[in-house]
């Protein structure tokens, strides 16, 4: 947006909610600056905006922007490249948040969050990384649900009258009125759901009528995932919510209805909009380029979710450190008799494989996308109802293979058992067998450390992600 | 200070006093004390069952044991006790109270053997390992062979000592590595736990929407009622525990064996 007074650029200022010139300190509120692109009127009442939308070459994720300054880099895949742009028609919002949080306050905060994590590499820290946050809008779909029928259901009382146990069904049944409005998920499939499900949630009251004023210096994404996706999210809390509210009445307890039941007879009528969402939005690139973490923040309430992958180097100092009071506590404060150091190798051999399972699960599930709706939906390229039902409820699949994997942690615990065996059958009265189990011990605890590299590496995993892969998604699709 | 002066002299008359006594009931057995830590070889064979050149042979036996503790002999063909532990534990109470020392004692009246460790010598070596070690030598106290017998037990239980001991350094290289395991693992959970994603409780999701819920009276139904015969069973209560309560000054253990 030019300036009327100089001609530069303007931009929209969060800390005063209105579009300001750098230049020479003009300002204007939003909501009456002409609009910076053309709207088009669709056939069934839709509108349109016609917008340059940017493409990343490099992971082919796409940015509206009514500015006419070039992009530099990709806020998904934390390249540093031109991003081309072309006239594009999308979908015009219903309504927008504008941004609350500045971009010096959102730098302090993701600055603060960093330096809490003791072990993140320190490119992460850097003012050049830092600097790189950018205000996009997120697509959002809004629901609102009511109910569409009343409560109904069923318990049981059991009572005891000398020899015989007597069991009462109820059924319990209320009307009532309930309507929730303003739960949101995230409508773009490049922004992963576990980091918007983080920063959630946003506060609809500060909506404001969308003006394309809003979007000077920020981008907006585009909206590739359909409403009904995230319906059933939103379902299952407002149920669960309604049930329990139900429940507190003391008719459905005292007959032995529960929470439970009463949520199995919520039918909800489901109503959506569409909203332009503030994050801001930061890409970092792993060392060798083919990972990306992202730091992002809620731009309305500055709630902060970020990958903060553990640097190797720095744990490794770090656990170097704290080992030496550790074993001087260990070699003249606690009676180190082989007995107690096998019962600590066991110990951490079972806690580790336990973190070990927990985390290539994680892995799993984060590498399959099964818990992206959002993406399982923009990645399936036909649109239709009945295919997503398909997905249905997600399924809780697990790693497989995962014991392959922790083959070092066993291993040890079956050299550890084997030795204990044996000095307990074996009656050596001349040998020095604690050598044994000293030696078994070490050589335990020894593969359980490189166990722990692996799992060190499983939680990089989790903290890093496989950089957006749209190529396949050009723009014609929609044109 | 002025009353401990004035009992300075008391004590010294004491010591006069007990030190040669002592000295003098000691005497009848030490047959070496370790130059550098001071424990002596007690070779006491009342029952008369080792020649004078087996029990030279087997007090040079005894001697590399003195780095660890006293290292007593005993045999008895009468226990006034009859039971061996407790000859065994008095008789070491009665000479040296809860010195570091090894025993061994071949009780001819109840045909029992028994080692006993007390101290540092018991931290080196457990009752289980002495009982193994009488579990490897009654078979020569039931031939008869006394000498080799009690020679096999001072020298098993001396490999063993040294055994502990040699294996000492390897205790600090393990402490080592289980602190190395232990700062990883703290580092590693403090990370996880600090700084992981967390998804938006449900609670918080609904914070911020709006909200209306009203519900009017509900209405039950009876639908159904069954009955079941359970005869019901006659509780009964269980008794509270006891207490077991111990005492007395030695603290020594060890393992036996019949021969
Ligand atoms: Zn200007
Ligand atoms: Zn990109």
């Amino acid at each position: 947006m030019k300036c009327s007074g100089c001609g530069a650029e303007m931009r929209f200022d969060p800390a005063t909610q209105n579009v300001v010139c750098d230049h020479c300190g003009a300002s204007k509120d939003p909501f009456f600056a002409e609009e910076q692109c053309r709207i088009v009127e669709g056939s069934h009442g839709e509108s349109y905006l016609e917008a340059e939308v940017f493409q990343c070459p490099q992971c082919g994720a796409r940015l509206l922007s009514t500015d006419a300054t070039a992009i530099t880099f990709c806020s998904y895949c934390g390249s540093s490249v031109v991003l081309e742009g072309r006239l594009e028609q999308e979908e015009k919002p219903d309504y927008i948040i504008p941004f609350k949080k500045t971009k010096e306050e959102v730098e302090k905060l993701y600055k603060h969050k960093v330096s809490r994590a003791l072990f993140a590499p320190s490119y992460m820290k850097s003012d050049d990384v830092v600097s790189r946050f950018r205000g996009i809008y997120m697509p959002y779909w809004v629901y609102s649900m009511q109910n569409a029928d009343g409560l109904r259901a069923n318990g049981k009382v059991e009572e005891r009258h000398g020899d015989y146990i007597y069991t009462y069904s109820y059924l319990v049944s209320a009307d009532y009125d309930a309507e929730y409005k303003g739960l949101s998920y995230d409508a773009s499939s490049v922004f992963s759901d576990s980091l918007s499900e983080a920063i959630a949630p946003f506060d609809v009251h500060d909506r404001v009528p969308f003006k394309t004023a809003y979007m000077s210096g920020f981008y907006a994404d585009t909206r590739d995932v359909k409403p009904y996706v995230y319906i059933d999210n939103a379902s299952e809390v407002v149920s669960k919510d309604i049930a329990g509210k139900a429940a507190g009445h003391p008719s459905f307890g005292i007959h032995g209805a529960t929470a439970n039941e009463v949520e199995k007879s919520v039918r909800l009528r489901t109503d959506h909009t569409g909203g332009y969402f503030p994050v801001w939005f930061l890409a970092t690139q792993s060392r060798d380029k083919s990972r990306v973490s992202y730091a992002v923040v809620n731009g309305q309430t500055g709630k902060v979710a970020a990958d903060m992958p553990i640097d190797f180097g720095k744990y490794l100092l770090g656990s170097l450190i704290l080992a030496i009071p550790i074993f001087l506590i260990l070699a003249f404060a606690v009676p180190m008799t082989p007995l107690i150091l096998s019962a600590a190798v066991v110990v951490f051999a079972i806690a580790s494989l336990i973190l070990a399972n927990v985390l290539l699960n994680d892995v799993y599930r984060r590498e399959n996308q099964l818990d992206d709706e959002g993406l399982q939906f923009a990645q399936d390229h036909s649109e239709d109802k009945a295919q997503y039902k398909l997905y249905g409820k997600f399924s809780k699949e697990k790693a497989p293979g995962k014991i392959k994997k922790t083959w070092k942690v066993l291993l040890g615990l079956a050299v550890v058992a084997a030795v204990i065996f044996l000095n307990t059958q074996v009656r050596v009265a001349a040998t020095a067998s604690d050598m044994w189990i000293y030696g078994a011990a070490a050589l335990s605890m020894g593969l359980n450390i490189w166990t722990f590299f692996d799992i060190v590496k499983a939680y990089n995993q989790l903290t890093t992600r496989k950089p957006p892969q749209m190529g396949a998604r050009g723009g014609d699709e929609r044109a | 200070m002025n009353v401990l002066k004035k009992f300075i002299p008391v004590i010294l008359a004491l010591c006069v006093l007990i030190l040669p006594g002592l000295q003098a009931k000691a005497e009848w057995g030490i047959a070496y004390t370790d130059p550098e830590t001071g424990y002596a070889v007690v070779m006491d064979d009342q029952a008369d069952l080792l020649t004078d050149a087996e029990e030279n042979d087997l007090v040079e036996t005894m001697k590399p044991l003195t780095a660890y503790g006293h290292v007593m002999f005993t045999s008895i063909d009468y226990n006034p006790r009859n039971s061996t532990y407790n000859y065994a534990a008095e008789y070491i109470y009665n000479s040296i109270g809860n010195d570091s020392v090894t025993m061994f004692i071949i009780d001819m009246d109840t045909r029992y053997l028994y080692l006993m460790t007390n101290g540092r010598a018991r931290q080196l070596l457990n009752d289980q390992k002495c009982n193994s070690i009488t579990d490897n030598v009654y078979k020569y106290a039931s031939g008869g062979n006394y000498a080799t017998c009690a020679k096999q037990a001072f020298s098993q239980a001396g490999a063993l000592l040294e055994g502990k001991r040699i294996a000492e350094p390897m205790r600090y290289v393990t402490s080592a590595i289980l602190a190395l395991l232990s700062a990883l693992f703290i580092n590693f959970i403090i990370v996880y736990v600090s700084s992981r994603v967390h998804k938006t409780s449900d609670h918080d999701l609904l914070s911020v929407a709006e909200q209306r819920f009203v519900m009017d009276d509900p209405s039950v139904a009876l639908i159904g009622t069954s009955k079941r015969y359970s005869p019901q069973s006659k509780s009964s209560s269980g008794g509270g525990g006891g207490g077991r309560s111990g005492g007395g000054g030695f603290s020594g253990g060890g393992g036996g064996h019949r021969f």
